[in-house]
């Protein structure tokens, strides 16, 4: 009958510590992502460098716009046939989500600025259907696009032999208020992209607690 | 006696699997020329890639599928109540077998009540396109 007790007892201590310690993975801040740099005593951590795009409705954009908004940031094409409609269907669903909270915004950068004007931007947007004051679609010196991919960690480079002409990987990027990024997920799997809502809410809880 | 069963169920066995591999063909079809802008689901991506999964398009005039799978689609459409403007590429290296599979693979899956297109009735719309 003791036996039994100390038994049960043991087992009860060992699943709260798994609960516990579970509960407390969960609450600790999304890290900031990329590799540091080091400048004499100080450590640098990564940061989306300046940059200067044109939204869809011809307004400069540069960090300064985003910087009291985290944003959710992809890279993307109008003319690509192959993963940018996946990806667009769930950063719609991102966009469907957040559309009560001003602080998120969504940027989508072209690859193509050659054939992404702004005015087929506008059209892309219109067409897709959303608060284009929420999420900015930028095209500007394709040299700058392909270098900011680089920076959010998306791999992206022009490959005639590629479908549509650019080799792009589908990743959607979470970036805060200070130009870190924080969190990402595979566009094309709307199953990781259901983790990164969650990753969403940690940011927004993080700047809602201050 | 023995031997000709055998040989009557083996040759339904294989004729069943045949067919099986219409769909199983179609849906690969699918997955490599259609999903990326329809989706796996046919829901298609708001007003720039039309659904596919009960679209009014195709229900009233099925036939039209072949053509648009072999030269696409340019120009606007109205496609359940939403205007689409953004032309669609053809696959004409698709075979007309290809096509046959896609076609019925489609119908099949979004909801649409019809019986498969015959290899002929396809055959036949595909010389008529314009």
């Amino acid at each position: 009958m003791l036996k039994q007790s100390v038994y049960s007892l043991l087992v009860f201590c060992f699943l709260m510590t798994i609960f516990y310690g579970c509960q407390q993975k969960d609450n600790a801040p999304l890290p900031i992502l990329g590799r540091e740099t080091i400048v004499g005593k100080d450590t640098i951590p990564h940061k989306i460098p300046p940059f200067n795009f044109i939204s869809q409705d011809s307004v400069v954009i540069t960090n300064k716009t985003l910087s009291d908004h985290i944003y959710i940031a992809d890279f993307f094409f109008t003319n690509c046939p192959s993963i940018c409609p996946k990806v667009m269907k769930q950063m719609l669903r991102l966009h469907d989500a957040y559309q009560s909270k001003p602080t998120v915004k969504l940027v989508s950068h072209t690859l193509d600025p050659k054939r992404d004007s702004v005015a087929v931007l506008k059209r892309y947007a219109n067409n897709l259907g959303v608060d284009q004051n929420k999420w900015l679609f930028l095209t500007g010196e394709k040299d700058e696009l392909l270098d900011m991919a680089d920076d959010y960690f998306v791999v992206a480079y022009e490959d005639e032999d590629a479908p549509g002409g650019f080799d792009h990987s589908g990743k959607i990027i979470l970036v805060d208020k200070q130009g870190h990024v924080r969190a990402f997920c595979e566009g094309t799997d709307p199953k990781d992209v259901d983790d990164f809502f969650l990753d969403v809410d940690k940011l927004l809880a993080e700047y809602e607690e201050k | 006696m023995k031997r000709s069963s055998l040989f009557i169920l083996s040759l339904l066995i294989i004729l069943l699997s045949c067919h099986q591999g219409s769909y199983k063909e179609g849906e690969r079809l699918y997955s490599a020329y259609c999903s990326n802008c329809h989706m796996d689901d046919g829901t298609g991506l708001a007003a720039i890639n039309p659904p596919l999964l009960n679209a009014d398009f195709l229900n009233a005039d099925p036939l039209s599928l072949p053509c648009i799978i072999r030269y696409g689609i340019k120009g606007k459409i109205m496609v359940n109540g939403i205007e689409y403007d953004q032309a669609m590429v053809g696959y004409p290296k698709l075979s007309d077998a290809q096509i046959n599979n896609l076609t019925n693979y489609i119908y099949q899956k979004f909801n649409y009540h019809h019986q498969d297109f015959s290899f002929k009735e396809i055959q036949d719309r595909l010389n008529q396109c314009q």
